[in-house]
């Protein structure tokens, strides 16, 4: 049964065991069940589900730890490489409800999937998907111009669909374990 | 240009006498992405400021595929400044954040590859965000292994010294634990300070949480825009 991170992260008996790091911002373990030979997962204490749930600047320094923490598997192990994948999303194979950052040891050949074969775009669809970014781009730059939109009349709907969801993925994951 | 009339070996030979600022200005002329930053060769630009860049990956793992890295030459992740690690890390939210709006992706995958195992295959720094459909048939899907209890004890062991700086013989005593700190505490310590500067945002996020139960003012602000977009996108948990 693979606890999720939240319910780790407050089970202090748990955590004690597989904690590495912590701050007052975000909680480093060592994953009990990893991608390779070694791989320390590097979760926001802050609940989110999804990275863009996040703050800028906690986003910063989850960057700023995974950075070290990548260096200190460079620095105790006898390994060639590391990857730092965010899955952010179900499709990108999320498994738990609070999002993570994982931190991936890697040894020449060691088989492990984190690659992909290129696909072929044609030219059409290349300029249409930049065209989507630069205009996502424009319309960010111009909410963040505007004053923030009144928040009463959206509020309380958010309120109670954020309950309901978080219920939701808890027993979600319950009935997974 | 002279080089092309060396042989490999006089390269070789010239590459061992440079000084680190030869070799990074030797790096950075036959470095593809520099010569892209400069505007010399053509690209799709899907972000650019000054400090940072994205084009589309033209082998992509699917539509909207993009590569977000710095202006500046860093063969390595070690290399990146903090400062500029943090700018890219932003980069990467929005772009993100883009994919899920505008691409019609509903999950991104967010991946830095450190080293030629890992799959690095620039010698300047890049992170991938890479859009994601549910069963798109994208590789990047590890697996998990089992790990023995013994093995993995011993693992946890190791990285908690290397991260606590203790050594198991030397006994310090409690000042000197307290006073020395190894360089990576050092430097996350360090990184907290500056984030403490920004706890006064997340201090009033904390309030909003607990009076209105949203997670984070700025996101509400596009939630509110893209409606479904987001929240659907979280949602996602239990729809399988």
């Amino acid at each position: 049964m693979m606890t999720t991170l939240r319910a780790l992260a407050e089970n202090e008996a748990e955590l004690a065991e597989m904690k590495l790091y912590e701050d007052e911002h975000c909680i480093a373990i060592l994953a009990s069940k990893p991608f390779s030979l070694c791989h320390i997962v590097l979760f926001p204490r802050t609940h989110a589900t999804i990275l863009e749930q996040l703050p800028d600047a906690l986003i910063q320094h989850l960057f700023h730890v995974s950075n070290k923490l990548s260096q200190v598997l460079f620095e105790s192990l006898n390994i060639q490489g590391t990857n730092i994948l965010i899955q952010n999303g179900v499709p990108a194979g999320q498994d738990d409800p609070q999002i993570s950052i994982h931190i991936i040891a890697r040894t020449e050949n060691d088989g492990i999937k984190l690659d992909w074969e290129p696909k072929k775009i044609s030219e059409e669809e290349m300029s249409i998907a930049e065209l989507q970014y630069q205009k996502a781009a424009e319309e960010m730059t111009h909410e963040t111009e505007q004053p923030p939109p009144e928040k009463s009349e959206a509020a309380k709907p958010e309120e109670i669909s954020d309950e309901e969801e978080e219920n939701y993925l808890i027993k979600y994951f319950e009935r997974k374990a | 240009m002279e080089q092309q009339n060396e042989s490999e070996e006089e390269l070789m030979e010239r590459i061992k006498q440079m000084s680190p600022e030869e070799l990074k200005a030797f790096q950075k002329s036959r470095c593809i992405f520099c010569h892209i930053a400069a505007g010399k060769i053509p690209s799709k630009k899907v972000y650019e400021d000054d400090k940072a860049f994205a084009v589309l990956d033209i082998n992509p793992a699917t539509k909207g595929h993009a590569l977000v890295m710095p202006k500046e030459h860093y063969a390595i992740m070690p290399q990146v400044p903090d400062a500029e690690l943090a700018h890219l890390s932003t980069v990467v939210k929005q772009l993100s954040q883009a994919a899920l709006q505008s691409l019609g992706a509903r999950g991104t995958s967010i991946l830095i590859q450190n080293g030629f195992a890992a799959g690095q295959k620039a010698q300047h720094f890049l992170i991938h965000v890479i859009p994601r459909t549910q069963d798109d048939g994208i590789g990047i899907r590890p697996e998990r292994k089992t790990l023995s209890s013994e093995n993995y004890t011993s693992l946890r062991d190791r990285l908690r010294q290397k991260i606590s700086g203790q050594a198991p013989q030397d006994t310090p005593t409690q000042a000197t634990e307290q006073q020395s700190k190894t360089p990576i505490e050092q430097s996350l310590a360090e990184a907290n300070t500056e984030l403490a500067s920004a706890n006064k945002d997340i201090d009033s996020l904390k309030d909003a949480v607990s009076k209105n139960n949203i997670d984070d003012e700025q996101p509400a602000a596009t939630k509110k825009k893209e409606g479904a977009d987001l929240d659907s996108i979280s949602r996602m948990f239990g729809v399988k």
